[in-house]
């Protein structure tokens, strides 16, 4: 199983040093792919925001976190928390 | 001023505290647990706690039995999460929204026949006349796949007489074995107009049957 951990708190300096740290970037607001294109969620094909993200490991994805992406990631993946 | 009665000092401090709180050591550490695949990382974990809650409802454990089409059992788990929301009084709009541009009209009134507890009843109905497991996943992909010839959802903007109208249409059009009218709030009064003009036109095939839930109001007609 795979621990969550909440970023909720932490700041948004922080989180672009994540993304940068697993290959991504970001605007500030948005999550971007290297090239600086916004970073779609798979399930929706919106741009995923800097401040409600749910990353997951593996090949990682990113998502936005609503119930819709959340639902159709637990259906592909089961339940893996 | 001292700086615990500055806001613009406070807040500054707050950042600095909360950096400090997150160092590059203990950043470097958590993207070590997770390429190692031990950790994920989540804005806020409300949503996975009421996604994971609906999948082990009951509801969700027979349906899935049944069905194997991935949007149907996406869309199932929404109407759940819908229900949820509603409930306790969440604003529902944004769920909604993104239920429609990924899966059309036709998605959400299938989330919307979950979340209003119909396909608890719309199966009771049915578990008699069908005795196999493949005749059920056949009617549970019927229903779902043509849901607006079996459910009509009522808003209190709808006007009656063309929304009365629309509901024989599709009655005398599909001969559904069982069509249900359903509203809730301001629309049940509509749904009680509706209701008595379909059954004039329609009453020597069908009989009506009221059902209430948890402040929802349901119109069923079955033959």
């Amino acid at each position: 199983m795979t621990e969550l951990i909440s970023i909720r708190d932490m700041p948004n300096e922080v989180k672009v040093n994540l993304l940068k740290k697993l290959g991504y970037k970001s605007d500030g607001i948005f999550v971007l792919k290297k090239n600086g294109e916004k970073f779609l969620d798979k399930y929706t094909e919106e741009p995923v925001r800097l401040d409600n993200m749910f990353i997951y490991p593996g090949s990682t994805i990113i998502l936005d976190n609503n119930s819709l992406s959340i639902s159709s990631f637990l259906e592909k993946y089961g339940d893996v928390f | 001023m001292s700086s615990e009665k500055d806001p613009i000092a406070s807040v500054s401090k707050g950042a600095t505290k909360g950096l400090l709180e997150w160092s590059e050591e203990k950043l470097k550490q958590f993207v070590k647990k997770f390429k190692d695949k031990n950790i994920a990382f989540i804005q806020d974990s409300k949503t996975i706690e009421i996604a994971k809650e609906q999948r082990k409802k009951g509801e969700w454990v027979f349906f899935k039995f049944y069905i194997k089409d991935k949007d149907l059992r996406i869309l199932f788990q929404l109407g759940l999460t819908l229900r949820k929301l509603e409930k306790e009084n969440k604003d529902v709009e944004p769920l909604k929204e993104k239920i429609i541009k990924k899966y059309k009209k036709q998605g959400l009134h299938i989330a919307f026949f979950v979340a209003n507890g119909l396909f608890g009843k719309y199966i009771g109905n049915i578990l008699e006349r069908v005795p196999t497991i493949d005749e059920l996943t056949g009617e549970i992909n019927k229903l779902f796949q043509n849901i607006s010839h079996t459910v009509a959802f009522i808003n209190r903007e709808d006007d009656i007489p063309q929304k009365t109208s629309e509901i024989i249409i599709k009655i005398q059009a599909h001969s559904p074995d069982t069509f249900i009218i359903s509203g809730t709030g301001g629309a049940v009064s509509i749904c009680d107009k509706i209701k008595i003009g379909v059954m004039r036109k329609i009453s020597s095939n069908y009989t009506c049957e009221q059902h209430i839930a948890e402040g929802k109001k349901v119109k069923e007609y079955t033959s």
